[in-house]
């Protein structure tokens, strides 16, 4: 399997000055699929390559720094909005991308993202959706059966939207849910947190919560379109880290005292595996203890070789589908017991496989373009 | 409310913050950068946030700017509107008052 | 090369391969389609257009197929996918020349935020922009359809590209989508005005792609300084008025029709200002073509009359 053309590109951005014009078509159209394309743009810039980029290209990587600029805007004004909603006693924790954006990490650089994830504790998340609702979210609409799921079987509420701004909260209760095959101890990954900067009294995991965050969820999603930018979000994660004098030492002890050890060895092999991130040796030692059974490694190794890629045609290979497959099913297998697997699966895989795009390509003119904030795809 | 010093009883316009104006028309439109949010402001509202963007005033200073003070009535009519024109602005994110 | 001088054949040979490049300045499309109704439509609508090699850099890959299967035999439908992704619900197989009108627009207003894009219709006269910003309903397609073909020249009659550091306004010239009712009345107002077969049933009835005259196309990458403002609302039976309006006022309905206004953050709002400020703004309510199109005409004369 040869490296996407993004993948190398990203990896070592001198090489800019070697593509030709359908390169460059190629590379922006699996960094579109792949979510990338700001990140693109960011790369080529802190590496000085873009000025190697043809004129033509070249407008299309202003387009996603204007986008990533502006989702950096709207995602301060967003938390600013959340934290004035929730009752101050009540902790918010940042997730994922809005962290890695307002702690200001290389994560956060060209990063694309439609919605703010926060976490909260289990015993106030009735008492932070009533105050999301008197501000102006709502919950997407879903059916009763989708509802339940979120609330019951998930570890979060369902997905919020702003009436107004547009926007898109997921409030999360645990990094993983209640029914979930391994017990996460949620508690200890909350209790080590660090404030932002310029929002008070709003706090984000440490940096090596993040980390294991980001691993916990990219090793359990079954959705993957955005596997490959989680995974250089891991890389940019990493490589700070190691920049510090504290390192990653402790990384694989509190994988293993949080119940993460099995996401944190996956983390590790494909950030190496996929990206060459260099961690050192004693960071792959300290993941060994989450390594599976041999024969579930290479299993392993087959899927995510082919899901941790642009999900895009010149970018599949043979049992890329098939791989997809495995990964989604696990995913749910990971979250809930048999006895609902089952009938969960077989009404979320018919919705996938009869699910058509539901938007009209009917012109609607520009209203409610707007109040999409930003949000706009590049 | 307790005696504030002179610095503390100042109405700010919010930092980025734009406006737009034309010739013609006393009305005007003003941009918050932190909300992205556009406004299209009244005469009376339009002048108060230039006056704060121009510099820091207390409330006095913004009446007295505004209204012909000699006639006690203009004095007392026009207090009230700006009070309430400041309250406006300050809810849309475009000027900070005292005490924030 | 212009599309015009391929051969049939060879252009949907070169459709059905996807290697048809077209130039619809400032973007390079990729076309590929299987369906005969497209090669027609390009063949008629864009035969002005340039054509380029399949090496090139193309900004947007998109495909207008047949659906297989069953559904397809049953029903003809035909599928608008942008690079291999399907975006939209497909459509009947007749509707694929309006769907890649549509889908194309989709494509601009989705990417490319090197410009503040307004849903706007566009002519120009002397280098200046009439702005016709306003949502589906208002006429504006009409009256952009009317105006071209009286002096102004076409720059969109859906997308206005806003360039805010030159503070100058593009438009592709691609071609112009309208009513049944309007191509009739285009048709009386303008004999020499061309149009596609007209396509029923869509979401918005009976519809008909017009032609671009040949000179907007070839003069497609001129832009023009902000002219005029005019927000169009049309009024079945009402007297036709221009009426001049505060900028303010025009300012916040132009964001109202601007995709991507928030993306552009105080640029946008400085830039905007700019155009609005260079423009005269008015409020047209029309219901009668040709007084409206008087009106319009009256906003700058003629000063050169061109023998054609």
């Amino acid at each position: 399997m040869n490296t996407p053309l993004i993948v190398s590109l990203l990896l070592r951005p001198a090489t800019a000055a070697s593509l030709s014009p359908l390169d460059w078509e190629l590379a922006i159209r699996q960094a579109r699929a792949a979510n990338l394309i700001a990140r693109l743009a960011h790369v080529l810039e802190g590496s000085r390559q873009r000025h190697h980029v043809p004129a033509d290209a070249a407008m299309h990587l202003l387009a996603a720094d204007l986008v990533a600029e502006r989702q950096r805007a709207m995602v301060d004004w967003e938390v600013r909005c959340i934290r004035e909603a929730v009752p101050p006693a009540v902790p918010v924790v940042l997730l994922k991308g809005a962290a890695y954006t307002l702690l200001g990490l290389e994560a956060g650089r060209g990063r694309l993202f439609s919605d703010v994830d926060i976490l909260v504790p289990r015993e106030r998340l009735a008492e932070v959706e009533r105050a999301l609702v008197e501000h102006g979210w709502t919950v997407a609409e879903m059916d009763a059966y989708d509802d339940e799921y979120y609330r019951r079987w998930m570890h979060e509420l369902p997905p919020m939207r702003h009436e107004r701004r547009g926007t898109h909260i997921d409030v999360h209760h645990a990094i993983l849910p209640d029914t979930a095959r391994v017990r996460v101890d949620n508690a200890a990954l909350m209790q080590r947190t660090v404030p932002v900067p310029g929002h008070d009294g709003v706090l984000a995991l440490d940096a090596l919560g993040l980390l294991l965050h980001s691993a916990s969820h990219l090793f359990h999603e079954g959705e993957l379109d955005n596997g490959l930018r989680d995974l250089f979000d891991l890389d940019a994660l990493a490589r700070q880290a190691l920049a510090t004098p504290a390192g990653l030492a402790e990384a694989g002890r509190r994988a293993a005292s949080l119940g993460l050890a099995r996401p944190w060895f996956y983390a590790v092999r494909y950030m190496t595996m996929l990206l060459g991130t260099p961690l050192p040796a004693h960071v792959h030692a300290n993941a060994r203890p989450g390594q599976p059974s041999a024969a579930v490694l290479r299993l392993m190794d087959a899927c995510y070789r082919r899901a941790l890629r642009p999900p895009h045609a010149t970018c599949s290979t043979a049992g890329t589908a098939a791989a997809l497959l495995l990964l989604y099913v696990r995913s749910h297998w990971l979250r809930m017991p048999m006895h609902l697997l089952i009938p969960h699966l077989a009404r979320k895989l018919w919705r996938r496989w009869f699910e058509k795009p539901t938007a009209s390509v009917e012109p609607g003119g520009a209203d409610g373009a707007n109040g999409a904030n930003g949000a706009a795809k590049t | 409310m307790t005696h504030l010093g002179a610095e503390t009883a100042l109405w700010r316009a919010r930092p980025g913050t734009l406006s737009a104006s034309w010739p013609c028309a006393d009305d005007g439109i003003v941009f918050d950068s932190a909300s992205g949010d556009t406004h299209r402001l009244d005469p009376l509202s339009f002048e108060l946030y230039l006056m704060v963007a121009e510099r820091p005033c207390t409330f006095d200073e913004l009446v007295a700017g505004l209204f012909d003070l000699d006639e006690a009535w203009h004095a007392h009519d026009g207090r009230h509107r700006v009070a309430h024109a400041l309250r406006v602005l300050q809810s849309l994110h475009l000027v900070q008052g005292p005490q924030q | 090369m212009r599309l015009a001088d391929l051969e049939a054949p060879a252009l949907r040979r070169l459709l059905a391969r996807g290697e048809l490049l077209l130039a619809t300045p400032p973007f390079v499309v990729r076309v590929t389609s299987d369906l005969p109704q497209v090669a027609e439509a390009l063949h008629f609508l864009y035969r002005d257009f340039g054509v380029l090699p399949p090496d090139r850099f193309s900004d947007f890959r998109v495909e207008v197929r047949r659906v297989s299967g069953v559904r397809g035999w049953l029903k003809p439908q035909a599928r608008f996918s942008v690079d291999g992704r399907e975006a939209f619900l497909p459509l009947p197989q007749d509707h694929a020349p309006v769907m890649l009108e549509w889908g194309l627009n989709w494509c601009v207003v989705a990417h490319a935020h090197q410009y503040l894009i307004l849903h706007a219709a566009v002519v120009e006269r002397d280098g200046r922009a009439l702005i016709l910003p306003a949502p589906p309903g208002s006429g504006k397609s009409t009256l952009c359809a009317a105006l071209a073909h009286r002096g102004w020249r076409l720059l969109s009659d859906e997308l206005a590209l806003c360039d805010l550091r030159t503070g100058t306004v593009s438009g592709m010239a691609r071609p112009v989508n309208l009513k049944n009712q309007s191509v009739e009345l285009i048709s009386r107002f303008a004999p020499e005005a061309r149009f596609s077969r007209s396509i029923a049933g869509t979401a918005k009835g009976t519809l008909s792609l017009m032609c671009p005259p040949a000179e907007a196309v070839s003069r497609v990458c001129e832009a023009a300084r902000p002219g005029w403002i005019v927000l169009p609302r049309y009024g079945a039976g009402e007297a036709t008025t221009l009426s001049p309006i505060a900028r303010t006022e025009c300012f916040m309905e132009v964001t109202e029709q601007a995709y991507n206004y928030n993306v552009h953050g105080a640029a946008g709002f400085s830039g905007l200002a700019r155009l609005v400020g260079e423009a005269e703004c008015f409020r047209l309510v029309h219901g009668d073509l040709d007084a409206a199109v008087a009106l319009l005409d009256a906003l700058a004369p003629q000063t050169v009359k061109t023998e054609r």
